[in-house]
């Protein structure tokens, strides 16, 4: 069983760990990533990120989805890096035009500490229910609040966004369909063709997903929330 | 109650109306004809810019009183997952509750307790997400009714979702209503629905057209024509009936009240 924004529903020691504890484990194994920047480094790095895939018992399907989703883009960034980077010992030139080592070894390093932070990112969403997430956030957050910093509307930030992650999803979806019975799939046809029918996409999501927010908020209202106020707490770990 | 969203163009004008305590009153009308604006007024949405309005006793026109109004005067929207603060059905439920005063503990078993009344006891470990548009729809109510309200506001709640989940939620309401006394403000196009109401309210362009019980409001078509809407099934079967000289007297309006003429 799979939940549709992500989450896998196996058991391991990932999905074990407290969601506070993923968090700023993400956030530290992101720090090492960005700043790998020898082919060592960041062969080290996508050992751990690895064994991580490995030990959470997701597979690799499921966590490389995301980064079959990104090739193209991967590549669009390789290519203008390793042509347009460094003007330096081209191997070949056309105006403009130069293709580099040092572009393409720039271009690597970048697809792969992408890569592998899109990989932390989808363990991170495969390992923790939207829930917990939103309580990891709110345990994070917490020392904050005695700075007078808003941390309960931070934490209701996200778990509402989380919470509509699956429904613009099936939007979406819905809309790629519709368009592709009138116009053909996007993903099919020229480079051209295929930007304008993900811009037409984009049109309606964006209009769907303000007026989804603009309902969501007379609700909330509704419902008694209010910012400069006592906030509701959604998304706690041990509550009903 | 006047109200107008652009200066000159009011979308209600001079709307009186009272509900009873656990009054059921269905409000019909076509679309644009201020159902929904009238209902964001009973839970003091919007701001009231001429005339009175008290809800459950509370002034609406107060700034100070309107939490203490929306405690009282719960809404279900129309679309059940656009209303939903936690992918977590206990944590929704707790979230009104707890906006309005509660402890957590407190609100955890109003959460309870709102979800056994909607029929889903033992959701509270669910995901939204995975229930069906009606099961999400009694979530929404439950949500509402954690706080026991005073006066229950539905504006289209049952649109969005198919027969079954509209029977599942028409249900859970009128229960609701009869176990705690709520009172019911149901805007809706289900003539069906509105015909099960103790009064019904029809509107057309900003104005209460007509208000009286379903027998005398619903099977009047040229009033109902004039507001953009058609009598309830029952009626209009009635009304074939008659013309056919099948039948005759005033006509139904509830499908019950069809097969009891009929049997008569």
């Amino acid at each position: 069983m799979r939940s549709s924004v992500g989450y896998v529903w196996v058991d391991s020691p990932l999905h074990r760990a407290p969601a506070a504890a993923k968090l700023v484990g993400l956030l530290v194994a992101v720090a090492l990533v960005v700043l790998a920047s020898s082919p060592v480094e960041l062969a080290l790095a996508a050992f751990g990120v690895a064994a991580l895939v490995a030990a959470s018992r997701v597979g690799w399907r499921a966590a490389l989805r995301s980064l079959w989703g990104l090739r193209w883009f991967l590549l669009v960034v390789l290519c203008m890096n390793a042509l347009f980077f460094s003007a330096s010992d081209p191997l070949l030139s056309l105006g403009p035009v130069r293709l580099t080592l040092a572009g393409a070894a720039q271009g690597a390093r970048i697809v792969a500490r992408t890569a592998l932070v899109v990989v932390l990112g989808t363990l991170l969403t495969a390992t923790t229910r939207p829930q917990q997430l939103t309580s990891g956030v709110r345990d994070l957050l917490r020392p904050l609040a005695r700075l007078g910093v808003p941390t309960e509307a931070a934490a209701l930030a996200v778990g509402v966004t989380v919470q509509f992650v699956p429904t613009l999803l099936r939007e979406s979806r819905q809309l790629m369909r519709a368009q592709a019975l009138r116009c053909g799939p996007a993903s099919s046809g020229g480079i051209m063709r295929r930007a304008v029918s993900y811009v037409r996409l984009l049109v309606p999501v964006f209009v769907s997903a303000f007026r989804r927010a603009d309902e969501l908020s007379v609700a909330m209202e509704a419902r008694g929330y209010r910012i400069d106020g006592r906030p509701g707490r959604p998304g706690g770990e041990n509550r009903p | 109650m006047t109200h107008a969203y652009a200066p000159g163009r009011p979308t209600l004008r001079g709307v009186s109306l009272d509900v009873a305590p656990g009054e059921f009153v269905a409000v019909v009308g076509e679309n644009g004809s201020g159902k929904t604006t009238l209902a964001r007024h009973l839970n003091a949405l919007l701001p009231l810019q001429s005339g009175e309005l008290a809800v459950a006793g509370i002034d609406a026109g107060d700034p100070t009183r309107v939490w203490e109004l929306r405690r009282a005067c719960g809404m279900v929207f129309q679309t059940p997952e656009n209303q939903f603060v936690s992918t977590l059905v206990g944590e929704d439920v707790a979230f009104g509750p707890r906006n309005f005063g509660a402890g957590e503990k407190d609100a955890r078993l109003a959460a309870v307790r709102a979800l056994a009344d909607v029929g889903l006891a033992g959701f509270e470990r669910r995901d939204v997400h995975t229930l069906s548009g009606g099961q999400q729809q009694r979530v929404a109510l439950a949500g509402v009714l954690a706080s026991d309200p005073d006066v229950l506001v539905l504006d289209e709640a049952t649109s969005m979702i198919d027969p079954q989940g509209r029977d599942e939620l028409v249900r859970a309401v009128l229960r609701a209503r009869s176990e705690r006394s709520t009172a019911l403000v149901w805007v809706t196009h289900d003539m069906e629905l509105a015909a099960r109401a103790d009064r019904v309210v029809v509107m057309r362009a900003g104005a209460v057209a007509a208000a009286g019980v379903p027998a005398e409001v619903l099977s009047d078509r040229a009033l109902l024509e004039s507001a953009g809407l058609e009598p309830p099934l029952a009626t209009r079967v009635w009304e074939g009936l008659v013309r056919r000289g099948a039948a005759c007297g005033p006509a139904p309006v509830t499908v019950e009240g069809l097969v009891s003429a009929l049997c008569d």
